[in-house]
């Protein structure tokens, strides 16, 4: 029980007494899925962000869990890991500011397929599912530009992962022979 | 001063340490503990003191929270945001306005009531003895004869109430002389009942239990202090709804800060569930609370178009009709509400103006009930498959505790929105633990 009201408390106090956030939209404009948009289109972008800080160590989301927002690091380092059942989790990448993750979220409401930690202290932003799908009704000239270069980033990750899956494939056939 | 760029601060003891974070940990305590207890107090203090604030309050965010599809789909087609609310706004001031107006010229005069009064007396007396089967010799039917003895005290407290003193009736034939619009035949017809009016009980004429003017003098300071409070009551009434169109304000112009403002106070482990909470919630609200509108708009329209054709009188037919929309609200009770309302009328209705010619007063309560039956009937067949689409299920017992709950603790207003208050409480529930277990956080 503390360990639930001792965070929610600290969190008003945080959010009471946090400075004045600024620069997210130039923060934006370097992220390949929102790089066609104007300044006062990202403008209205960063009206639906939402700011998070996460200490050293702490998770982001794990995996299985229901995905609902995509992240992008304003500061700080975070690891992407998949769990293994014997205890020892496979770091799959090292993220850094600018970078972002969790963005099939924005698609569709599927479990996260890694864990993702914040390995120093990082400040982070996110942009909820919900809040792009209301985007699209208001926006939507907004919402196609980016669900353009949504695809595009998912369409690349996915030759990404093709060209590995291909690799592997040749280390077997290789080893077989 | 003189240290060298590399060199460090000598790094506190762990005995140090570990006494600096336990200080640190009581003093967290003692500060969230304190603010706590006192922002729970002050809410406490707000809902207990400010009770009188908790309707207008209420009505503001729902007109507010109905009108959100209407303020986006205004954007869409192009009208830049604050030029929707100012016409929201407009739209909600010209709809209180008239509103308020409507009943204004609903609420009779002080003589207009002493004659409502005659006649109600006269018609609600004819119908009990016409229903009653009480002649001269003052045998009634088998009805009568069963429960006439719990009834007869009843009516005689009605007529008591309704009875004019001598003042009263003089005042009151006054200004009939100088009205034409008055039919001065039935009038005098009803005064006439009015004098001889004998009570059920004892064989004695009726006699007003109000006291007359002169007796009243007396107590002319305190008229004069209840006139004084008048109108200081009604500017606090006036002064407490005002909150009404400023929380409609406010909460049209809120362009997600407070959804905002909620959700940074969540500690980062609930931060993704919290919001999914949210968005399932106002989902789920949302459409119950717009159907429940939707649904009380069709059925005000369906009964009063009945109430007209058997024969009630459209203008009263309007406010008959929409208590018996609103009552609807509450699931199984609410119908009793709107058919008992609709019926009182009926009792002391004076002619029937139905296009349909076997409608006589004399029927009039059947049909009233034949009417709500008919609505009720299009209502389940028609009106909830489509509007609300699921049924909000709640079980009869809940529905009956929360209405006398909500009726004990805000009257009226607290029966009429007990249910959608369930409603509301057990969606977020649900939702709320279903999203705990969906992100591992309860078993």
């Amino acid at each position: 029980m503390r360990k639930i009201i001792h965070p929610l408390w600290s969190n008003i106090f945080k959010s009471l007494f946090r400075e004045k956030e600024g620069g997210d939209t130039e923060l934006l404009g370097s992220i390949p899925i929102f790089k066609n948009l104007s300044r006062r289109e990202l403008n209205i972008v960063s009206s639906i962000l939402f700011e998070r800080h996460y200490e050293a160590g702490e998770s982001i989301f794990l995996m299985h869990q229901p995905g609902a927002a995509m992240f992008i690091i304003k500061t700080g380092e975070v690891e992407i890991q998949l769990e293994h059942d014997d205890d020892e989790n496979l770091v799959l990448a090292k993220l850094e500011p600018g970078d972002f993750f969790g963005e099939i979220a924005l698609l569709e409401n599927s479990p996260r397929s890694a864990t993702a930690y914040a390995s120093t202290n990082t400040d982070l932003l996110a942009i909820f599912r919900t809040d792009l799908d209301k985007l699209i009704e208001k926006e939507p000239f907004i919402a196609a530009k980016i669900m353009k270069q949504l695809a595009i980033v998912v369409g690349v990750r996915l030759k990404e992962t093709n060209k590995l899956f291909d690799q592997k494939l040749d280390v077997d056939e290789f080893i077989a022979q | 001063m003189n240290s060298l760029p590399n060199s460090k601060k000598p790094s506190p003891g762990r005995e140090e340490k570990l006494e600096f974070r336990r200080k640190r940990t009581v003093r967290s305590r003692i500060i969230y503990s304190v603010s706590g207890v006192f922002f729970f107090g002050l809410i406490l203090y707000l809902l207990i003191f400010l009770k009188p604030l908790i309707l207008p309050v209420v009505l503001g965010l729902l007109a507010a929270y109905l009108c959100q599809p209407l303020l986006s789909s205004l954007y869409r087609k192009g009208v830049p945001r604050w030029a929707s609310v100012i016409l929201l706004l407009g739209g909600f001031m010209i709809f209180l306005f008239f509103s308020v107006r409507y009943a204004v010229t609903l609420i009779p005069g002080e003589n207009e009531q002493l004659q409502y009064r005659v006649s109600i007396q006269d018609n609600i007396n004819d119908r009990y003895q016409y229903y009653m089967g009480i002649d001269d010799d003052e045998e009634g039917n088998v009805v009568y004869n069963l429960i006439g003895p719990e009834l007869d005290p009843l009516m005689d407290s009605i007529n008591r109430w309704l009875h004019l003193n001598d003042q009263e009736l003089e005042s009151l034939e006054d200004w009939a002389a100088g009205e034409p619009s008055i039919d001065r035949q039935v009038l005098n017809r009803y005064i006439e009942n009015h004098n001889n009016r004998v009570l059920y009980t004892e064989p004695e004429l009726l006699v007003s239990e109000r006291p007359l003017e002169a007796d009243q003098d007396a107590d002319a300071s305190q008229v004069d202090d209840e006139g004084e409070s008048l109108i200081l009551s009604t500017l606090n009434v006036l002064s407490i709804w005002l909150v009404m169109p400023v929380m409609f304000l406010f909460f049209l112009i809120d362009n997600g800060q407070i959804r905002k403002g909620f959700i940074s106070m969540v500690p980062n482990n609930y931060f993704e569930m919290s919001l999914t909470v949210l968005n399932n919630v106002d989902r789920a609200i949302g459409n119950y609370l717009r159907g429940t509108v939707i649904e009380t708009v069709l059925m005000s329209a369906t009964i009063w178009l009945l109430l007209v054709l058997i024969g009630f009188d459209a203008r009263i037919a309007v406010i008959l009709a929409i208590i018996s929309g609103i009552a609807n609200v509450i699931p199984i009770f609410g119908m009793f509400i709107g058919i008992a309302v609709c019926i009182v009328y009926a009792l002391i209705m004076e002619e029937v103006n139905s296009i349909l010619p076997f409608i006589t007063l004399n029927n009039l309560v059947l049909w009233t009930v034949i009417v709500h039956a008919i609505a009720q009937a299009i209502d389940n067949a028609v009106y909830k498959p489509f509007v609300l689409g699921r049924a909000v299920s709640l079980h009869p017992i809940v529905v009956f505790l929360g209405a006398i709950a909500g009726s004990m603790l805000f009257g009226f207003i607290g029966l009429l929105f007990a249910i959608p208050a369930i409603v509301i409480i057990k969606e977020i529930l649900s939702t709320f633990f279903r999203e705990m277990k969906a992100y591992f956080l309860i078993y």
